[in-house]
């Protein structure tokens, strides 16, 4: 089934869902599907919340094309945030690119460790990474809230939430007084960047054929080791430097919960583009847009719930009637 | 109980994708309590001509009849009492020889239950070759051997028990030790006794001429002959063959051998051991591989050939013994001190490329690295060595579409064409010929002579003697992990070889 | 402590149960938290419809039921990738819970039962007893059907070997549905039965059993018993880091990821340890 028509249903039960629940349904459909282009402020923080997304989204394309699901990555996200958040504080007299770049690098390699850890457990053991990715990060998300409460609470703020990190280190506002700053530019550079390492470079094109066949890759000579572990280490990398980037550019601390759900929607993002990192920025400004709506929805009617994660499941549960994952449990 | 019992008329099959007549008008009579084998080398045709008699591949022509009434398709010939073993027995690993043997038609207790019991007596009155303590052993743990035992019973319990019916058995006793080989006939003769018409495909001849009735000998779809018993192996053999000249290329081949120097690039193994459960795969095998020649290994695939094909590719490691180039080197498809022999696996699909990828994809999988420039692979140069492969072999398609658009035979090409470009010093080839017309047979067989003329060392592995001894310089025949001939080409006749291979020691 | 073991052991259990069956026919659940987040959220909503706590039970089954459904449409019917729709059906469960519980209750977070929860849940120890044989019992009967029956054999070869079960006139996947239909059923009950005994419905309330159970049924070696005694073992480490917030200091925040904790050990040693090996030769070192 075409992404389109995944979406498209995903798209009427939200709006199902929107006329039978909401006592105002009129003002409810307008506010979701009008507001996040009603003034800069909306259209800003939607774009910036589309480059977060599209940063994980890829990293979720990395994983897949390899053949290996990583489910860790809304622990891999807030777990990088939060380290990337601790090294910014930690340094605070660093200049100012230096600095910013410190938080990223933290925050990417935390995601990579946890990720590439059960690489190492599958191509060792053979442990399914679908389990062990999405336990380690279930595990440690538990860790970063009590670190966020606890140690790094910054005790003069009523949030749970850390200090702010240096205004040095912060991403420069493209759109103010919105959010977006220059991270979306980062997003679709790496988006652009990955297309072209997967589909052009001699290393991209062995991921692609360990996904497509991990039996073939071993008989021509690619190293197993290097796309099991390698793969998911880059994937989680990149969900962590999306964790990393959305510290430096919208919240400049790290905040109790604040990314919890979006390494569930990049899934979604990167199944609705085929795992194609350049369809996955439409995809991406699509499902920012759809998140975008349901929020400023809830502000501004009388009608609260999760209507995002809703529309993602409907369409996860359609999108892969044609998507060609290689299911490895038969 | 006038008509005569299994007739087959007229039947016809030509499979779409690459224009085979794998079935060409064959007619025949099976008499009530006949045992009936259909001889013929590989690709002659048997397993097709089994499938149409069995329904699960449609005729493009001809009928089947059951004592005066026509049978058509799976659900129906079982219905008639048309019942067959495959040759690959279709068993569940996790579940008991029991239940694997009654699965889909289970005895009932109390409406829910599997009776054990009565599915234990039934097989102790009808099949009683199962010891009874097997029967609640896992499959997984089965020998190959016992494997084919259950799959046979399998089929017997199906018989209809008030009337004749058919059993079709292919190849019931490959991968058999000489004790399950003897039981295995002694259950095929009761059957007959008993008034079934036995439908036996085979490449024992040895068997095949002590226990047929009759023998019908196939060759490229067609019946070249029925004869009634006694059937020599040797007449058998003779009809096998497109024609039997001892192989003349001896004069041309000493000349090759003589122009390069044999013994430089060679393979050597030695004392080669593997082993599967209880079962000898390869007994200590301890040769070498001369450079600037094709050896050729015949044999039964789950004797040995396929074991052997794992170890000289380097996709398993041998339990004992090792395997080194000339210059000492291993052979693995990857690693810094190995050697990755050029290889065309088995299996097309699962190993041998990957469906999912364009037929470019597939093509510079080797040589990946030689086609890139600063780790960027050189779509210019990529797109030409696609294109020279496409053309070398007359592959039919396009670098640009995808693999699973190509027929088996198109796929076979294109490992071929991508594993010689990459003129490897070592070269395995498993079934050359699979799926190929005779003009790209002749056409991949000249291509593996030159790679051995340019000095590589080729073994093409297969249990079509015919193709071995057209490619080969040396022929080595394994049975039961063992080498029991090791000849040059040219020296032995086709149907000495046959005999080796069938575990004829008289030959 | 031995009755919060076994209370703690329910849930995983009949979780587990459910999964294993799927397993055994070629589905590993990744669905089952979204099926227990369901199942508890309608228990809640039958027990205080009705004020009766099997009411409640049923209506978790049902719920299930019914997303389980949905799920095995999308991998049967529609082809999708199990593992993808697997996460659909919990994504799905976790945003529709809210609308549901606003649309009734005009609450979005936490539901409690409208009736006297404490009669509802009846005796703590009766209610555990019950509960911990009914749930051993089913696991006895599970085993039965997949080892005793013609049902679980053919389950069994859904999983094992498809083909074989084709080529002998029988659908495998009539066989995953039924699985998937009865893990919907079993981690349904698992949900109400959580429910049941806290009295309310809060968000993420199967807080991770249903992957827990996943673990489970390896460590079981996907045997019904052997499940029975990885859930004792997990509602162990579960209790256990429970009862650790009383007498350590160690922050209770900082607990909650032990069990997830304990079931990644569990997984690996599993993969360790806990595997036949199948091989004829060694696979080369390709690395």
């Amino acid at each position: 089934m075409p992404s389109i028509v995944a979406v498209a249903i995903g798209v009427a039960v939200a709006v199902g869902l929107l006329v039978v629940g909401s006592r105002d349904p009129a003002q409810s459909l307008r506010a979701y599907f009008v507001s996040p282009f009603s003034n800069r402020f909306f259209f800003g923080n939607m774009l910036s919340s589309s480059g977060y997304l599209l940063v994980a989204a890829i990293g979720i394309v990395v994983a897949f094309r390899a053949g290996l699901y990583n489910l860790g990555g809304d622990g891999q996200i807030y777990v990088g945030a939060l380290v990337g958040t601790y090294v910014a504080l930690a340094m605070p007299e660093l200049p100012a690119p230096v600095g910013t770049l410190a938080l990223l690098t933290a925050a990417a390699a935390t995601g990579a460790l946890m990720a590439a850890l059960s690489g190492a457990a599958k191509h060792l053991w053979d442990a399914p990474e679908i389990i062990t990715s999405y336990l380690l990060s279930a595990a440690l998300i538990p860790v970063a809230d009590y670190a966020i409460a606890g140690p790094l609470r910054d005790p003069s703020r009523s949030l749970l939430a850390s200090a702010r990190i240096p205004s040095a280190y912060r991403l420069s506002r493209l759109l103010p007084p919105s959010e977006l700053n220059t991270s979306a530019l980062v997003a679709i550079a790496l988006a652009i960047a990955l297309f072209a390492w997967i589909e052009r470079t001699t290393r991209g094109y062995e991921l692609r054929m360990t996904g497509m066949n991990r039996d073939f890759a071993a008989y021509v000579g690619i190293s197993r080791a290097g796309y099991t572990i390698g793969a998911l280490a880059v994937s989680g990398a990149l969900h962590g430097l999306s964790g990393g980037l959305m510290i430096a550019g919208t919240f400049h601390a790290a905040v109790s919960g604040f990314s919890l759900g979006i390494g569930w929607n990049a899934i979604a993002v990167a199944l609705v583009a085929r795992l194609d990192p350049l369809l996955a920025i439409g995809s991406a400004l699509l499902f920012g847009y759809l998140e975008a709506g349901a929020r400023t929805a809830m502000l501004q009617s009388d009608f609260t719930f999760q209507l995002g994660m809703v529309v993602q499941a409907v369409i996860l549960f359609f999108v892969t009637g044609s998507v060609l994952i290689r299911s490895r449990h038969q | 109980m006038d008509h005569p019992h299994l007739v087959l008329e007229s039947l016809c099959k030509t499979y779409p994708d690459n224009g085979v007549r794998a079935v060409d008008t064959c007619s025949l009579t099976v008499d009530r309590g006949e045992i009936h084998a259909i001889v013929g080398d590989n690709g002659a045709g048997k397993s097709t001509l089994m499938h149409l008699v069995s329904g699960v591949v449609a005729a493009d022509g001809g009928t089947v009849t059951l004592c005066g009434v026509p049978v058509h398709g799976t659900a129906d010939s079982v219905a008639h009492g048309i019942v067959m073993s495959y040759q690959t027995p279709r068993l569940v690993d996790e579940l008991t020889v029991l239940e694997n043997l009654f699965l889909g038609e289970e005895p009932r207790r109390m409406h829910v239950f599997f009776d054990r019991r009565a599915a234990t007596d039934r097989v102790a009155t009808l099949a009683p070759i199962i010891p009874k303590r097997m029967l609640n052993r896992r499959v997984r743990t089965l020998s190959s051997g016992q494997r084919r035992i259950a799959s046979l019973v399998a089929a017997l319990l199906r018989l209809p028990t008030d009337r004749p019916g058919v059993i079709i058995l292919d190849e019931p006793t490959e991968a058999t030790t000489i004790d399950e080989t003897a039981q295995i006939v002694d259950v095929i003769r009761h059957t007959a006794s008993g008034g079934h018409a036995v439908v036996l495909v085979s490449h024992r001849l040895q068997e095949v001429a002590s226990i047929a009735d009759r023998v019908t000998v196939m060759r490229a779809g067609r019946f070249v002959a029925t004869m009634a018993s006694p059937v020599s192996v040797a007449d058998m053999a003779r009809l096998m063959a497109t024609d039997d000249r001892p192989t003349a290329r001896s004069a041309v081949l000493d000349d090759r051998v003589a122009a390069t120097e044999p013994d430089g690039h060679g393979l050597k193994l030695v004392d080669v051991s593997l082993t599967d459960g209880d079962r000898v795969l390869l007994d200590a095998l301890t040769l070498e591989l001369r450079s600037g020649e094709v050896t050729g290994f015949v044999g039964v695939r789950e004797n040995g050939i396929e074991a052997l094909e794992l170890l000289l590719s380097g996709t398993a490691r041998p339990a004992l013994g090792h395997i080194t180039t000339a210059n000492g080197r291993s052979i693995a498809p990857r690693g810094r001190a190995t050697l990755r022999p050029g290889y065309v696996p088995s299996d097309r699909t699962t190993r041998g490329s990957a469906q999912s990828g364009t037929v470019q994809d597939n093509l510079i999988a080797v040589e990946r690295r030689r086609l890139s420039r600063r780790g960027i692979i050189d779509t210019a140069a990529a797109r030409r060595h696609a294109q020279s492969c496409i053309r070398a072999l007359g592959i039919d398609a396009e670098a640009n579409w995808s693999m699973r658009q190509l027929s088996g035979g198109n796929v076979q090409k294109c490992i071929l064409a991508r594993e010689l470009a990459a003129s490897p010093g070592v070269l395995v080839v498993s079934e050359p010929g699979w799926g190929l017309d005779s003009a790209t047979r002749s056409r991949v067989h000249a291509q593996l002579r030159r790679v051995a003329a340019e000095g590589g060392t080729v073994a093409v592995l297969s249990t079509d003697v015919d193709e071995a001894l057209e490619v080969s310089d040396r022929i080595i025949a394994l049975h039961a992990g063992r080498i029991v001939a090791d000849l040059r080409v040219g020296t032995a006749s086709r149907s000495a070889i046959a005999r080796l291979v069938a575990g004829d020691p008289t030959a | 402590m031995i009755t919060s073991i076994l209370s703690a052991m329910v849930p995983i259990l009949l979780a587990a149960l459910g999964g294993t069956l799927t397993e055994r026919a070629g589905v590993l659940n990744i669905g089952i938290e979204g099926l227990i987040l369901t199942g508890a959220f309608f228990s809640v909503v039958a027990v205080s419809a009705t004020g009766s706590m099997v009411a409640g039970l049923f209506a978790g089954a049902a719920a299930g039921v019914a997303l389980s459904a949905v799920y095995s449409v999308a991998c049967i019917e529609l082809r999708a990738n199990i593992f993808v729709a697997g996460l659909a059906t919990n994504l799905f469960a976790a945003g529709m819970i809210p609308f549901l519980s606003e649309t009734f209750f005009g609450t979005r977070g936490v539901v409690r039962i409208a009736h006297d929860s404490s009669r509802i849940a009846g005796d703590p120890a009766i209610r555990t007893a019950v509960f911990a044989l009914g749930s051993i019992a089913i696991a006895a009967a599970v085993a039965a059907i997949l080892f005793r029956t013609p049902l679980g054999m053919r389950i069994r070869a859904a999983g094992g070997n498809p083909d074989a079960l084709a080529v002998r006139g029988v659908s495998p996947s009539r066989y995953r549905r039924i699985t998937m239909l009865a893990s919907g059923a079993f981690a349904g009950i698992a949900g109400a039965e959580i429910a049941t005994r806290l009295g309310v419905y809060v968000p993420n309330i199967s807080a991770g059993r249903g992957w827990i159970a996943l673990v489970a049924i390896f460590l079981g070696a996907r045997n019904p018993i052997g499940v029975v005694a990885a859930s004792v073992v997990f509602a162990g480490f579960e209790v256990l880091s429970g009862a650790a917030q009383g007498f350590t200091n160690v922050p209770g925040t900082l607990l909650l990821g032990v069990p997830f904790l304990v079931t990644l050990a569990a997984m690996i040693v599993y993969s360790i340890f806990g595997r036949r090996t199948r091989i004829q030769g060694q696979p080369s070192p390709n690395e």
